[in-house]
């Protein structure tokens, strides 16, 4: 009689979606806060380098599933996005009720919710502005000028002659973004950030 | 500052029809040979005619490159039209067409060959109770012009011009002409192109060339690196910003540094008035190197980035109201082309930028109003157009569906159309 092979446990896996490089520092950031108040799950995070739409988030999966030595199952995926690409009219509002169908059906995807960062991750991150300008080493009654996040972002940085570039900057903008109060963006953000504190068990 | 919004050109190459909508960075889409390079041309040699010399004028309006010599159009005359603001509040279009130059003995004879044919130019001010344009020169045939010569006159003062010479430029010398300042402005107007095709290490590197007795000679022509050497010197600020700029495109670039050098040690007379200029080049430290080294020893897309980021900062600072830029995505990764536009849009300030691509990498990173793509023409006429308003929801629901971007899904678009007139005016604004 042959022996019936042991059933391997599937490795739980939990992704966030994040659309650039200051995204990535703002959740790296957040999940390190989460961590510190007793959070311990291993999340993946995962940054597109522009929109993570659908197929995007398919192409990630699909590595993540082929890749790994045991199989997969992913408990959680979040799909954090900007939504300043609505607005400036270049992109489409994706159906999210077909992403998410698709999602659970393709890679039987648990849980699926989305953080729209209203207009930009950079809006996240001026709640935040004392800290910021501090990190620039700015005078604190420095006024912001633009009208998106990103503009005002990209004005201050380059107030010390710095590009800032949410793609694909995050060795030039990381040690400023660094020392952000986390702990007061998410007090600021808790609306948009409820879906995920829910999946991921947060109760600080 | 001066902006240029609009600008619109008829009879050059094979251009029936040409005219665009200015934004701040905005896009010719169109495979090869299609005559994305033509619409360049067609505006660089459009404002090098408004500000050439008489003499200069009538070379051009014989330029047989420029002549149209498809079936449709050809003997066409050339026609341009440029349209933006002076200041906040005031409003210009300037215009002028003229005949070309024909050499053809049996060509049917006109007396206007090598002729300016029409001009105009209208102000708005905004600000009036009720904004609306005043034409201050009205040229209707050929040396027939009028002009506004005072603020209550009308457009009906006699002006004696040759044919070859533009009111806008004789008027120009009447200092006290109410609207000079105007003149002054639509004269003052910089179009530079930056040529991203050609071989970067020109614009930077000095080169040492063995002589006849195989002794190393330096070689002209480090005319950016010499330009970044006084901009460190002179303006350490966007000095700074422009090599943040390229080092966070080429992370793998620790520092950027122009250095004057000598090698020549020319003799030089205690008495002599001036001194010829040292030579200058770029030397770069890379993140794996021991050492700094010259900026040739980089890879050709790197030096190409360098090259046109120091063009887009230089042409910001001086005052160039259109930079035109063939292929921007030559020899760059596209996972950069992203973060690439946005930089060139942070170091541009009031600088428009308008360029030519066949890439939909680059395509997908632009809006509806910055992308004019290049329709086909049974006649092999250039056909650029943008998106009309109310078809931009509808491609962009179309787009999505084929897991695309609007840029994307317009460049198939454009590819794979059949010269279906009833589809493009569904779809595209008139040209």
């Amino acid at each position: 009689m042959t022996k019936k092979k042991a059933k391997i446990k599937p490795e739980c896996i939990k992704v966030i979606f994040v659309e650039g490089d200051a995204d990535e520092i703002v959740f790296e950031k957040l999940i390190d806060y989460y961590r510190s108040n007793g959070f311990k799950k291993q999340i993946k995070i995962i940054n597109t380098h522009g929109f993570p739409d659908e197929k995007e988030m398919r192409k990630h999966l699909e590595t993540i599933r082929r890749c790994s030595k045991t199989p997969v199952m992913f408990d959680t995926v979040v799909c954090e996005y900007d939504t300043d690409v609505f607005v400036k009219n270049s992109k489409q509002k994706p159906d999210w009720k077909m992403v998410e169908a698709n999602l659970k059906r393709l890679f039987e995807v648990i849980h699926f919710c989305r953080i729209q960062a209203n207009t930009s991750i950079e809006d996240w991150m001026l709640d935040d502005l004392e800290g910021l300008l501090k990190a620039l080493c700015l005078p604190l009654n420095t006024q912001l000028k633009g009208q998106y996040g990103q503009d005002k972002m990209k004005a201050l940085f380059r107030r010390k002659n710095i590009m800032y570039d949410r793609y694909k900057g995050r060795e030039k903008i990381k040690p400023f973004l660094d020392k952000l109060d986390v702990a007061k963006i998410r007090e600021a953000r808790k609306k948009e950030l409820k879906g995920l504190e829910k999946l991921l068990g947060i109760d600080i | 500052m001066v902006s240029l919004n609009k600008i619109t050109i008829k009879g050059f190459r094979n251009i029936d029809v040409f005219s665009i909508n200015l934004e701040n960075i905005t896009s010719l889409l169109a495979p090869n040979n299609y005559g994305k390079s033509n619409a360049l041309a067609a505006i660089t040699f459009g404002f090098q005619f408004v500000k050439g010399l008489p003499k200069t004028k009538l070379m051009l309006m014989g330029n047989q490159s420029c002549i149209s010599i498809n079936k449709g159009i050809a003997g066409k005359p050339f026609v341009f039209e440029e349209e933006g603001t002076i200041d906040e509040n005031t409003d210009f279009i300037y215009g002028f067409s003229f005949d070309w130059k024909r050499n053809r003995n049996n060509y049917k004879e006109k007396n206007s060959d090598g002729c300016i044919l029409t001009e105009y130019l209208k102000i708005k001010n905004r600000n009036g109770e009720k904004p609306k344009y005043t034409t201050l020169i009205n040229r209707t045939a050929g040396n027939k012009v009028k002009y506004k010569p005072s603020q209550t006159g009308r457009c009906d003062k006699d002006l004696l011009i040759e044919s070859n010479e533009l009111a806008l430029n004789k008027l120009y010398n009447y200092d006290d002409l109410f609207y000079h300042h105007y003149l002054e402005a639509i004269k003052s107007i910089r179009v530079r192109g930056v040529d991203t095709l050609s071989d970067p290490e020109e614009n930077f590197a000095p080169r040492l060339m063995l002589d006849d007795n195989g002794k190393q000679t330096l070689m002209l022509g480090s005319d950016l690196a010499r330009y970044l050497y006084d901009l460190k010197q002179k303006d350490k600020d966007a000095y700074e910003f422009l090599i943040s700029a390229t080092t966070n495109l080429i992370p793998t670039i620790e520092t950027i540094d122009p250095v004057a050098i000598n090698k020549l040690d020319l003799e030089i007379d205690k008495d002599a008035p001036f001194e010829l200029p040292d030579q200058y080049d770029v030397v770069v430290k890379e993140k794996y190197n021991n050492q700094q080294t010259r900026f040739q020893y980089l890879s050709t897309g790197s030096m190409k980035l360098l090259n046109l980021l120091t063009k887009v900062i230089k042409a910001q600072k001086d005052g160039v109201q259109l930079l035109l830029v063939e292929e921007l995505e030559n020899s760059i990764h596209p996972r950069l082309l992203q973060s690439l536009l946005s930089t060139i849009g942070d170091l541009l300030g009031e600088t428009k930028l308008l360029f030519t691509s066949h890439s939909p990498n680059l395509a997908k990173y632009l809006s509806a109003p910055q992308l004019y793509v290049g329709l086909p023409s049974e006649k092999g006429y250039v056909d650029f157009r943008t998106l009309k308003t109310t078809k931009v929801s509808h491609a962009l629901k179309i787009a999505a569906a084929g897991e695309m971007s609007l840029g994307e899904y317009l460049f198939d678009l454009m590819l794979d159309m059949e010269c279906d007139p009833e589809l493009i005016s569904e779809f595209f604004t008139k040209s």
